[in-house]
Formats: C-alpha cells, sequence, structure tokens
C-alpha cells in the first residue's frame, strides 16, 4: 500500500513540474519570442498570429491549471503533517544518556513557505484562466502575462524554499518525518 | 549566518535549475505544437520569414538555458550528493545526467543552420520526450534522497522532561 502512496505521490509531483513548464515555457515564449518573430508582419496578421496561438494555448493552459491544482492537493496532504507541525529546536541533552530534549516552537516555518507558495501559485493560475477566458483577450495583454510570468518565477521560489526549509527540518529533527515520504 | 547564506545558494541554484527547465520545456512546446497553428494563414514566405526568426530568439534562450543548467546542477548536484543513497541514487543521477546531455546535444544540433526541415520537427519531438524523461529522473532521485534521509535517521526520542532535570 506504501508502495502505492509513494508511487502516486511521485506522479503527483511529476505532473506538478510538468505543468508549471508548460505554463512558465509558454508564458514566456508568448511574450517574449513571437512579437520579436512577427514584429516585421503588418498589424492585422500579428493580431490573427496572437489570436490563432491564444486559442491553442488555451486548451493547454485549462489542462494544466486542472492539473496543477489536483497535484498540488495531493503533494500537500503527502506533507501535511510535516507542514503543520511545530518547529522543535534541539537542546544539548543534560545527561550522557540518549534522550535529546526538544522546545516546541510556535512557528510552523515549512508551512508557512507553503502557504505562500500555494496562494501565490493560485493566483497565478488564476490570472492565466484570466486572460484566456473570453473570445477577446483583455486589454494590455502583454503587460498581464509580463506580470503573470514574474509571479510564476516567485512561486517557483517559494516551492523550493519550502522544500528547502522541510529538508532542514527533517534533517533537525527526523523523528517527525519518519512516515511516507509524500510528494 | 553563514547556515543562512548556504540555505539560499541552495534555493537559488534549484530555482534556477527548474526555472531554465520550465523555459526551454514550455518553449519547445509552444514552438513545435503551437507556433506552427499560430502562423497558419501566412503565406509560405511570411511563415518561413517568422519561424526563423522565432527559431533565432529561441536559440539564444535554448543556449543560454544550457550553461544554467550546468552551473546550477553541478551546484546541486554538489549539494545533495552524500544524500543521494548509494545504489539506486547514483543510477538514477547517471540516468538524469546522460539524458541531460543528449538533450543538450540534440538541442545544439537542432538549432545549428538557417534551414528548418520535417527532420527537425521530428527531433525536437524526440527532445521533449528526453526532457521528459530527464524530469521523471530528477523528480524520482529527489524521492529517494529523502528517502533515504528519513531512513538513515535514528530514531529520536522526544523528552517530555522538565528541562531542569539531570
Amino acid at each position: 500500500m506504501d508502495t502505492l502512496i509513494n508511487g502516486l505521490y511521485m506522479v503527483a509531483r511529476y505532473l506538478h513540474i510538468v505543468c508549471t513548464t508548460l505554463l512558465v515555457g509558454g508564458t514566456l515564449f508568448y511574450e517574449m519570442v513571437v512579437p520579436i518573430a512577427i514584429e516585421d508582419l503588418k498589424e492585422e496578421h500579428q493580431l490573427s498570429i496572437f489570436a490563432r496561438a491564444r486559442w491553442v494555448f488555451r486548451r493547454i493552459v485549462w489542462v494544466a491549471a486542472i492539473t496543477l491544482i489536483a497535484t498540488g492537493v495531493i503533494s500537500s496532504a503527502g506533507h501535511w503533517a510535516k507542514y503543520t507541525a511545530s518547529q522543535a529546536i534541539r537542546l544539548p541533552a543534560p545527561t550522557t544518556s540518549t534522550t535529546q530534549v526538544s522546545v516546541e516552537s510556535a512557528s510552523p516555518r515549512s508551512g508557512w513557505w507553503w502557504a505562500a507558495h500555494a496562494s501565490t501559485g493560485g493566483l497565478a493560475v488564476l490570472i492565466a484562466l484570466f486572460l484566456t477566458l473570453g473570445k477577446r483577450p483583455p486589454d494590455h495583454p502583454i503587460q498581464w502575462m509580463r506580470l503573470n510570468l514574474v509571479i510564476l518565477l516567485i512561486v517557483i521560489f517559494l516551492a523550493t524554499a519550502t522544500r528547502q526549509v522541510r529538508i532542514n527540518e527533517t534533517d533537525r529533527n527526523p523523528a517527525r518525518h519518519q512516515q511516507p515520504t509524500g510528494g | 549566518m553563514a547556515g543562512v547564506i548556504l540555505d539560499f545558494l541552495a534555493v537559488f541554484s534549484r530555482w534556477v535549475h527548474v526555472m531554465t527547465a520550465c523555459a526551454v520545456i514550455g518553449g519547445l512546446i509552444f514552438m513545435r505544437f503551437i507556433v506552427p497553428r499560430g502562423l497558419g494563414p501566412l503565406g509560405e514566405g511570411d511563415r518561413r520569414d517568422a519561424m526563423l526568426r522565432m527559431r533565432r530568439a529561441f536559440k539564444i534562450l535554448v543556449h543560454s538555458a544550457i550553461v544554467l543548467f550546468i552551473a546550477s546542477g553541478t551546484y546541486n548536484a554538489y549539494l545533495a550528493w552524500d544524500k543521494y543513497p548509494r545504489g539506486s541514487g547514483h543510477a538514477m543521477f547517471g540516468v538524469h545526467v546522460v539524458l541531460a546531455l543528449m538533450i543538450f546535444a540534440i538541442a545544439i544540433w537542432l538549432f545549428l543552420g538557417e534551414v528548418v526541415t520535417a527532420k527537425h520537427r521530428r527531433w525536437m519531438l524526440i527532445n521533449l520526450l528526453l526532457l521528459g524523461c530527464a524530469v521523471a529522473a530528477a523528480s524520482s532521485l529527489k524521492f529517494l534522497r529523502e528517502r533515504a534521509m528519513i531512513r538513515s535517521a535514528p530514531p529520536a526520542v522526544i523528552a517530555t522532561q522538565n528541562l531542569t532535570t539531570p
């Protein structure tokens, strides 16, 4: 059963990364590479290319958004115990025995990083959906995409920081984390 | 203080690695599947010119990405090397590195010259599949590493006694 659950977490993490690449890389390409390629064309041709690319990209954004949310929930469930556990600060044992003494701190550090990642990630997904909803793009679509790209980069940074803090906590207090490793 | 800086460097290096992978994989998918449909209504000449300009811009991104991948990947591996489980971890790391080298070679070859052929499109698809495998290997490596860290840790006993108790 553990193997099955661990397999599910691995697949969820893999899909989470792949969907992130679709959103980030697609946005980057749409916003930075396509305008350079079509700058010499007439304006109506430029608009037509942007509209057709948006039409195809929309399906990718929708599939990626749904998968990101689903896999994010699965991965979070796998790590939930670590995110909600308060942080323990180890003190040297007062005697030569193997007993370790820890003082519980009120701050669940990796949990806070996770919350920042999840909330900014949700915001980025909402902006991506908003940009591809409807028949016409919103005003200033390139500026919106640029903003979303910056938010997505922050989201990835927060995910990396969450992982680093979680690993540091595992290093400091392995007993707390002797459950299936999650996503 | 040194610990905080090292932690920040570890996070930054991983961020660069993931961000670069996102830019390359997403860009390749966009270029292979979305752009050709977007350029559909253009005439043959305009389409070829637009594709070539796009390829030139993407080439700069891909070549920079290869440098960033090697630099950040080397640092990440240096930090994590001792934590990889011997056997499965090192094997998975080897798979990841070999796949990465194959991807770099194909990417460099794909952007040589000025003509895009059907063969290039096929190899772009192959490179995308290899990138998917490289991400899967990295993901499995991370899983193996975290499992090894937890398994190798001695079971800690958290005392419930008063701190002043000898």
